[in-house]
C-alpha cells in the first residue's frame, strides 16, 4: 500500500498553485486534506503524475459572514467549521452536519474543499450543500467564477471543475425567515459512508403554507440526488402527516436512484430513503413552525 | 489458598514502554543493508497459470530480483502439516493439503502468491510489482459450502475425488433411540460466516542471514517463536542452535499468528540466504485480508429431541465447516465446534457428522473462539427456539439442563482439538448463571422496563446466554526462572506475548513465590535464544500452562534458596521466610539476607558447588496437563433496536466468568472486553463478503466493519471462582471466552426485542440489511 | 453483478440493429475506447480507459458476438484485464419492434469483476456501472439520431459509413473530453 512515482509541490500561495495547474493539467493532483485521495493513492487506484499540496497556504482557511450567509475557504477543516460560532448561528444546517461527518481524525484533517471537489455521492457536504443552494468560487489563471451547487455537482465523483481550476471558496446562503432543516442519515457506524440519508428545508408562509421544500439525497446515484417532484406534492400545501408519507414514498420510489453494494441493496437503500425522508419532513416541519 | 500477589489488580508492567513508544515491534527492525520484498498475489480465485513474466519489474531501478516458484527449485515444498492427524475414529478421512511458498501451476484462492520482488525500499518494490504480468486461464470457483461435494463440481485439489478434505463423525448415546421418547423434535438449519482476526499489527517477518557465523535470525510476528525456529531449522538443512526466532512485542495474535508457516515465512528465509543481505516484509492492511487466515464459516443441520419439560434428550448435527483452499491446522476448530455443541448441558445423546470441504477461499485456521462460538451458537439457538415452541420460559430449560455440580469431572465423551475425548475438569454453573440474571434484572426487565419502553414506542430485548470454554490443553510449555546477583529476577517462556499481560501476570506468580516485587520481575517471552522448548501462545493456555510452569519454576528456585539460606543462616527451612527481595528467620527479621548475595553465592568463584547441586538460583521447568481446563461464562445484553432503519444499541452488557483462579482480575476483564468486541463484530458488523467467483468484496477497513469505541457498550464483567483441580494454581483460560457467546445473546435479545415480527434467527453475522429482509420480505 | 434493463430507441429494428452492429459506433459507447478492431469473426480486441472522478484504468480484452438472430437478439461476451483487476461479463440483447420507429432494447447480463477493483472499491461499482450504460445510451442515441437526419437528408448513400463512423468518434472525443475535462483537476477531501 505503497503510493505509485510522483512529483510533489506544495507552493505557498494561490497564484502559484494555478500556475502549476495550468503546466501540468490533468497530471496534477490537488491535495487538501487527503483523506480521500491518500488513501486512493495508496491503493494505487489514483495515480497522478504531480501532487499539488495546497495545505501551506493560510489565506485558504478563512470562516467569514457573507450576504448575510457565510462563507468559507477551501482549506477549512471540517473540525474548523464544527466550531465555528458563525457557521451556528448562519449556517444551522451545517453545523449540525459536521459532526455526522466521518470521525473525529478525519474531521481534524479533512477540508470543506477537498470534500466537495472529490464530489462523493456519499458525502453529506455535497447533498447539504446542494440543498442550501451554495455557491463555489472557482479560480484559474484566467480569473474567477461562481458556479451554483446544481452546475458544480455534474457526475460520480466528478465536478464541472476544469484541470486548470481550483475551488477557493463556498459561499453559503441564509435560509428564508420561517425554514425548518434537518440532516437524516443512517451508517452502519456513525463514521460510515451513511447508506442512506437526506438533507431537507422547508419554508412556510405565515399561514404555515409551504412555499419551498427541497430534498437532496446521498447515496443515492451518481450526486446529490434530488427530489423536485416530492417537494411539489408539499409546495402550495399545508404540511400534514398524510402529505410527508406521500411526499417520502414518491421520492424513494420514483425519484432517487440508489445503487446496490454489500452494505445495502437498492431496495433498502428505498426503504431507508422513504423512513428518513419521512423523519427529517418532521423535524424540519417542527423547526419551520419555531419550535427547534 | 490467600495469596498476596496473585489475583491482585496489578497494573501491567510493560504498559509504560508499549505506550511511550518504548516496545519493539517487528517493524522497528531496521538493518544496515536491508531489502524489502513486496508479493505478487493473484486476482483470481481459481486459475491456471499459463506463463508468468517478470521481465519488466526486473528492468527497474532498485530491483534486487525477482522470484517465482521455479526460482526457489529444491526448496519449494508446502508448509509443514501442523496438527497431528486426527485420532483413529471409525471411517475418518483426512486429506492434508497444505500451503505453498510461491505458486508453481495453480492459483487456489486470490491473493495466493505467485511470485516476489526484492528491492532496495517497499516503494520501489510495489512499483515492481505493478509491472509483473500473469496469463491465466480462470477456472470457476468452489465457493458453495453445500454444493461444492456434489459430483461434478470443480475441484480445488485435482488430486482428490472432490473436495473433501476431512470427514468423520462422533457419538455418543443413540440420539435415534432417545428421539422416540422425545415430545418434541426441533430441526434447523444455521449458516455461519465468515470474518478475519484484524489485529492492530499485521504480520511481519525480517530475517537476516550471517554467513560467516551462519546463523540465521527471525524477527516475526508468531504466536509460537520455538515452533517457528524448529521448522525453519528443518525446512533449511541447519540445526536449531544456527536458527533464532524472536517474536517481539506482537500486536495482537488472535489465532491467525500461530505456528502457520505462512508462504511468506517460507520464502523469505530462502532469500536472504541467498541474497546474503537482511530482508524485511510488513504485511499491509490490503494483504492481510488476503493473506492471514480466517475462520467461521459453516453451514449446520441440528436436530433437537426434548421432552415437554424441556430437557434436552438428545441432539443430531451434521456440519459442513470451510477450510478454505488449505487444512494446514486439521481439524482443531470444527472438533472444538462438535465439542461445544453440547455447551454446558447434560446430553446423553449426541450424533454428529463433520464434513470439512475445502473452497478457493483464504485459508482457515483457528481465530479467537476457534469453532466453539458455532457450537454455543445453535446450541442455545435450539433451546430459545424450542423455549417458545414448548411454551417454556428460557432461563428454566437452561436451569433444567445444567450438568449439575456434582457430576465433574463429567465426561462429554467427544474427542475434542486435544484428540482425546473432552473431560470438563470442573464447573458450578447455575449460581453463575442466577447472577447474571440478577445482574441484568431479568425479571425488571421484563415486568417493567420492556412493557414500559415498548408502550413509548421502544423495542427493546434482553439476551442471556450460557457457554463453556475449553482451554489450557497441552502438550506443555516451559519456564526458566533466575535470581540475578542484583536480586532482580529473570524469566523466561516461549510463550510469545500478543497482548495478553503475560509480563504482569506471570511476574506476579514468581513475586508471590519469591517475595519480591512485580516490577523486580523482568520477563522475557517469545526469544528462543532464552528457552528452548514450548509451543506458543494459543487456545486459551498461556495462563494455565505456561503459568503452572512458571509457578513450577519459581517454586523450584525458592526451595534453592532457602536451602542455601538455610545452611548461610543456619536456621531450619521451615522458619525463614521470602520478604521485600530478603530470606529472614521469621521470628528474628534483622536476620537476614537478600537473594542477591544468595544469588552471588549459589555461584562460587572459588571453590565447589556441592555434589547434586546446580550452580545459581535458576530452574527450568515444564507442565503439561493431562487434559485441559473447561472455563463457564454467563453474557447478557439489552438492546434496542429501530425496526424502520434496523439500528441496534447495546445498552447494558454484563459478564459473568468463572476462569478459576484469577492471576490478575484486571488482565481477566480485560480479555472479555476484546472478546466482547470480537463478538459483537460477528454478530452485527464483521463479515467477509466473498461473491460467487470467490472474490473478497471488503477487503479494506472501510467496508470491513470491526466495532469501534462508539458500537461497544459498557461492559460488567463479575467473577466466580471453580478452580480447576487439575493444575496446581487451579487456572484456567479466559483469552477467548469473551468472544464465544455474544452472537448467540444477540440473536436472544433481537428476538425478543421484535415479538410482533416472528424473528427466528439461524444465521451470523446479521446486518441492517439482512435483518430487514428477515423482518420485512418473506423467505424464498 | 446482475446487470438488466431497457432502453427505448426512437428508429426500426433494422436500424438500431445496425447501429448496434457497427463496431464504430460501439467503440463511442463504451467511455473511454482507445481502440477496438475486429480481429476475428464477430471478435473484438478492445482498450478502454475507464476513468471515474480521479480514479483511472486501463483495461485490453476481448469482446465477441454470438448466438446472432438477425436483427433481433444477440449475446454479448466481454474479457478484461487491467492492473486495477479483471472483468468478464456476459449479456443478451433483445430488440422488440414497438410500434412505428421505436424499438425497445432489453438486456440482462451477468457481469463478474475482480481483483483490486471490488475488493476496495465496491462501493461505487454498482453505480459507476449504471452511469456507464446510461453515458452509453445517451450516445447511441445521439447517433442514431444522426443517422436517421443523414438519411432524411438524402446523403446517406454517399458517406453513410464515413458519417457514422465520423459521428461516433466526434461523440466518443466530446465525451471523452467531457470526462477528463471534469474531473482533470478536482480537489480531494
Amino acid at each position: 500500500m505503497k503510493p505509485a512515482p510522483f512529483k510533489y509541490y506544495a507552493p505557498q500561495s494561490v497564484p502559484e498553485v494555478l500556475d502549476l495547474l495550468n503546466e501540468y493539467g490533468y497530471d496534477a493532483k490537488v491535495l487538501a486534506g487527503g483523506q480521500s485521495l491518500v488513501p486512493m493513492m495508496n491503493f494505487r487506484l489514483v495515480q497522478p503524475a504531480v501532487i499539488v499540496d495546497i495545505n501551506k497556504i493560510p489565506e485558504l482557511s478563512y470562516i467569514e459572514p457573507h450576504d448575510k450567509g457565510v462563507r468559507l475557504g477551501a482549506m477549512v477543516r471540517h473540525s474548523q467549521a464544527e466550531k465555528d460560532p458563525l457557521i451556528k448561528e448562519h449556517a444551522p444546517l451545517i453545523h449540525e452536519t459536521m459532526p455526522q461527518i466521518a470521525t473525529v481524525q478525519i474531521r481534524n484533517r479533512g477540508t470543506i474543499g477537498g470534500s466537495l471537489a472529490h464530489a462523493d455521492s456519499s458525502a453529506e457536504l455535497v447533498v447539504v450543500t446542494t440543498a442550501l443552494d451554495a455557491k463555489f468560487k472557482i479560480q484559474n489563471q484566467k480569473g474567477e467564477r461562481l458556479v451554483p451547487a446544481a452546475e458544480f455537482f455534474v457526475g460520480l465523483l466528478t465536478t464541472s471543475m476544469e484541470s486548470e481550476d481550483l475551488l477557493v471558496e463556498v459561499q453559503i446562503p441564509p435560509m428564508p425567515a420561517h425554514s425548518g432543516w434537518s440532516l437524516k442519515e443512517v451508517a452502519r457506524r456513525p463514521h460510515d459512508f451513511a447508506l442512506m440519508g437526506v438533507a431537507v428545508i422547508l419554508t412556510l408562509n405565515k399561514k404555515d403554507r409551504c412555499t419551498e421544500a427541497r430534498m437532496v439525497y446521498l447515496s443515492a446515484g451518481d450526486g446529490p440526488i434530488s427530489a423536485p417532484e416530492a417537494a411539489k406534492l408539499l409546495i402550495g400545501n399545508e404540511i400534514t402527516p398524510e402529505l410527508i408519507t406521500a411526499a417520502a414514498e414518491k421520492a424513494a420510489a420514483d425519484e432517487i436512484d440508489p445503487g446496490s453494494d454489500i452494505h445495502a441493496t437498492a431496495e433498502f437503500r428505498r426503504h431507508l430513503a422513504n423512513v428518513l425522508t419521512r423523519r427529517a419532513l418532521e423535524e424540519a416541519l417542527q423547526r419551520a413552525k419555531g419550535g427547534n | 489458598m490467600t495469596y498476596k500477589v496473585i489475583g491482585k489488580r496489578v497494573k501491567r508492567v510493560e504498559d509504560p514502554r508499549l505506550l511511550t513508544g518504548g516496545a519493539l515491534f517487528v517493524g522497528d527492525v531496521n538493518l544496515p543493508n536491508m531489502l524489502h520484498a513486496a508479493f505478487f498475489r493473484s486476482d483470481y480465485a481459481h486459475a491456471k497459470i499459463k506463463s508468468i513474466d517478470t521481465s519488466l519489474a526486473k528492468e527497474i531501478p532498485g530491483v534486487v530480483g525477482v522470484y517465482t516458484a521455479e526460482d526457489m527449485g529444491e526448496a519449494w515444498e508446502p508448509g509443514p502439516p501442523l496438527v497431528s492427524p486426527p485420532p483413529t475414529l471409525e471411517g475418518v478421512v483426512f486429506n492434508s493439503r497444505r500451503q505453498v511458498p510461491l505458486v508453481k501451476d495453480k492459483v487456489k484462492h486470490a491473493g495466493e502468491i505467485i511470485a516476489v520482488v526484492v528491492a532496495e525500499s517497499r516503494y520501489i518494490a510495489e512499483d515492481a510489482v505493478e509491472e509483473i504480468y500473469v496469463d491465466y486461464e480462470p477456472l470457476p470457483a468452489v465457493t458453495d459450502l453445500e454444493k461444492c461435494l456434489e459430483p461434478g463440481h470443480p475441484l480445488v485439489h485435482d488430486d482428490l475425488d472432490s473436495n473433501l478434505a476431512a470427514y468423520l463423525v462422533q457419538n455418543k448415546g443413540d440420539y435415534e433411540a432417545a428421539k422416540k421418547e422425545a415430545d418434541l423434535v426441533l430441526k434447523r438449519k444455521f449458516k455461519l460466516d465468515r470474518g478475519a482476526a484484524v489485529a492492530m499489527e499485521n504480520r511481519g517477518i525480517v530475517v537476516d542471514w550471517d554467513q560467516k557465523n551462519q546463523h540465521l535470525m527471525i524477527w516475526d510476528t508468531t504466536q509460537s517463536p520455538i515452533p517457528i525456529r524448529n521448522g525453519m531449522a528443518a525446512r533449511l538443512g541447519l540445526r536449531t542452535h544456527q536458527v533464532r526466532v524472536v517474536a517481539p512485542f506482537v500486536g495482537g495474535g488472535f489465532g491467525p499468528k500461530i505456528m502457520m508457516f505462512y508462504a511468506e515465512e517460507m520464502v523469505l528465509p530462502w532469500l536472504t540466504m541467498k541474497l546474503n543481505r537482511p530482508v524485511k516484509w510488513i504485511e499491509d492492511r490490503k494483504e492481510n485480508f488476503y493473506a492471514t487466515t480466517q475462520e467461521r464459516e459453516q453451514v449446520q443441520e441440528v436436530e433437537m429431541a426434548l421432552s415437554k419439560e424441556g430437557r434436552i434428550l438428545g441432539i443430531k448435527q451434521k456440519i459442513i465447516h470451510d477450510t478454505g483452499a488449505f487444512d494446514p491446522y486439521g481439524l482443531t476448530t470444527p472438533l472444538n465446534t462438535q465439542s461445544h455443541s453440547m455447551g454446558g448441558y447434560d446430553v446423553q445423546n449426541y450424533n454428529s457428522e463433520l464434513f470439512v470441504v475445502f473452497t478457493n477461499k483464504i485459508i482457515v485456521t483457528p481465530v479467537r473462539g476457534a469453532g466453539r462460538p458455532q457450537g454455543i451458537y445453535v446450541v442455545e439457538r435450539m433451546l430459545d427456539i424450542a423455549s417458545k415452541e414448548l411454551k417454556l420460559d428460557p432461563r428454566d430449560v437452561r436451569r433444567l439442563n445444567f450438568i449439575p455440580k456434582d457430576a465433574f469431572p463429567y465426561n462429554h465423551e467427544i474427542i475434542d482439538q486435544a484428540f482425546v475425548e473432552l473431560v470438563l475438569d470442573s464447573g458450578n454453573y447455575l449460581p453463575a448463571y442466577e447472577k447474571a440474571l440478577e445482574k441484568i434484572e431479568y425479571d425488571k426487565f421484563v415486568q417493567e422496563e420492556q412493557p414500559r419502553l415498548r408502550a413509548e414506542g421502544k423495542y427493546v430485548g434482553i439476551g442471556v446466554v450460557p457457554f463453556i470454554e475449553t482451554t489450557g490443553v497441552g502438550p506443555y510449555e516451559g519456564a526458566r526462572v533466575a535470581v540475578e546477583p542484583s536480586g532482580k529476577i529473570s524469566a523466561a517462556t516461549g510463550v510469545g506475548t500478543q497482548g495478553q499481560s503475560h509480563m504482569t501476570s506471570f511476574a506476579q506468580i514468581i513475586a508471590e513465590e519469591l517475595g519480591v516485587e512485580v516490577e523486580d520481575v523482568s520477563l522475557v517471552s517469545g526469544d528462543t535464544a532464552e528457552i528452548h522448548w514450548g509451543t506458543g501462545t494459543f487456545a486459551s493456555r498461556g495462563a494455565v500452562v505456561a503459568g503452572n510452569a512458571v509457578l513450577a519454576a519459581a517454586s523450584d528456585v525458592r526451595k534453592k534458596v532457602l536451602k542455601l539460606a538455610s545452611k548461610i543462616l543456619e536456621t531450619p527451612e521451615d522458619e525463614l521466610e521470602l520478604e521485600g527481595g530478603l530470606v529472614r528467620v521469621a521470628d528474628i527479621p534483622e536476620k537476614s539476607i537478600s537473594l542477591g548475595e544468595l544469588a552471588v553465592l549459589a555461584n562460587p568463584f572459588r571453590g565447589a558447588v556441592e555434589p547434586g547441586t546446580e550452580p545459581g538460583l535458576e530452574s527450568t521447568k515444564y507442565f503439561g496437563p493431562a487434559y485441559g481446563a473447561t472455563a463457564f461464562g454467563v453474557h447478557g445484553m439489552i438492546l434496542e433496536v429501530d425496526p424502520e432503519t434496523m439500528m441496534i444499541k447495546i445498552h447494558k452488557y454484563i459478564a459473568v466468568e468463572d476462569c478459576g483462579t484469577m492471576l490478575n482480575p484486571l488482565v481477566v476483564e480485560g480479555q472479555i472486553h476484546g472478546g466482547v468486541s470480537m463478538g459483537i463484530g460477528n454478530a452485527y458488523y464483521e463479515k467477509l463478503h466473498y461473491d460467487e467467483n470467490a472474490q473478497l468484496l471488503n477487503a479494506s477497513l472501510a467496508d470491513y466493519l470491526i466495532p469501534t469505541s462508539a458500537e461497544m457498550p459498557h461492559i460488567e464483567v463479575y467473577h466466580e471462582n471453580t478452580p480447576a483441580p487439575n493444575n496446581k494454581l487451579g487456572t484456567k483460560g479466559v483469552g477467548e471466552a469473551g468472544a464465544i457467546p455474544v452472537p448467540a445473546a444477540f440473536a436472544q435479545a433481537l428476538e425478543n426485542a421484535l415479538p410482533d415480527f416472528n424473528l427466528e434467527i439461524t444465521e451470523t453475522p446479521l446486518s441492517p440489511n439482512r435483518l430487514y429482509e428477515l423482518l420485512y420480505k418473506s423467505e424464498e | 453483478m446482475k446487470v438488466e434493463g431497457e432502453h427505448l430507441f426512437s428508429g426500426t429494428q433494422q436500424q438500431v440493429w445496425d447501429l448496434f452492429r457497427d463496431t464504430e459506433v460501439m467503440a463511442a459507447a463504451l467511455p473511454g475506447t482507445k481502440k477496438m478492431e475486429l480481429i476475428g469473426e464477430n471478435t473484438y480486441e478492445a482498450v478502454m480507459n475507464v476513468r471515474v472522478g480521479p480514479v483511472v484504468g486501463e483495461f485490453s480484452g476481448q469482446l465477441v458476438i454470438s448466438n446472432e438472430d438477425h436483427p433481433t437478439s444477440y449475446t454479448m461476451t466481454v474479457d478484461g484485464r487491467g492492473k486495477p483487476g479483471f472483468l468478464k461479463g456476459v449479456g443478451d440483447v433483445i430488440l422488440t419492434n414497438q410500434g412505428e420507429n421505436q424499438t425497445l432494447m432489453g438486456y440482462t447480463g451477468e457481469v463478474q469483476i475482480g481483483g483490486k477493483l471490488v475488493a476496495v472499491g465496491q462501493r461505487l461499482i454498482d453505480t459507476v456501472a449504471k452511469s456507464i450504460i446510461s453515458q452509453a445510451f445517451e450516445i447511441l442515441d445521439n447517433a442514431l439520431a444522426e443517422r436517421e437526419s443523414a438519411e432524411a437528408e438524402g446523403r446517406e448513400a454517399a458517406y453513410r459509413k464515413s458519417s457514422e463512423s465520423d459521428y461516433a468518434a466526434t461523440v466518443a472525443k466530446d465525451l471523452i473530453k467531457n470526462v477528463l475535462k471534469r474531473t482533470g483537476s478536482s480537489e480531494d477531501s
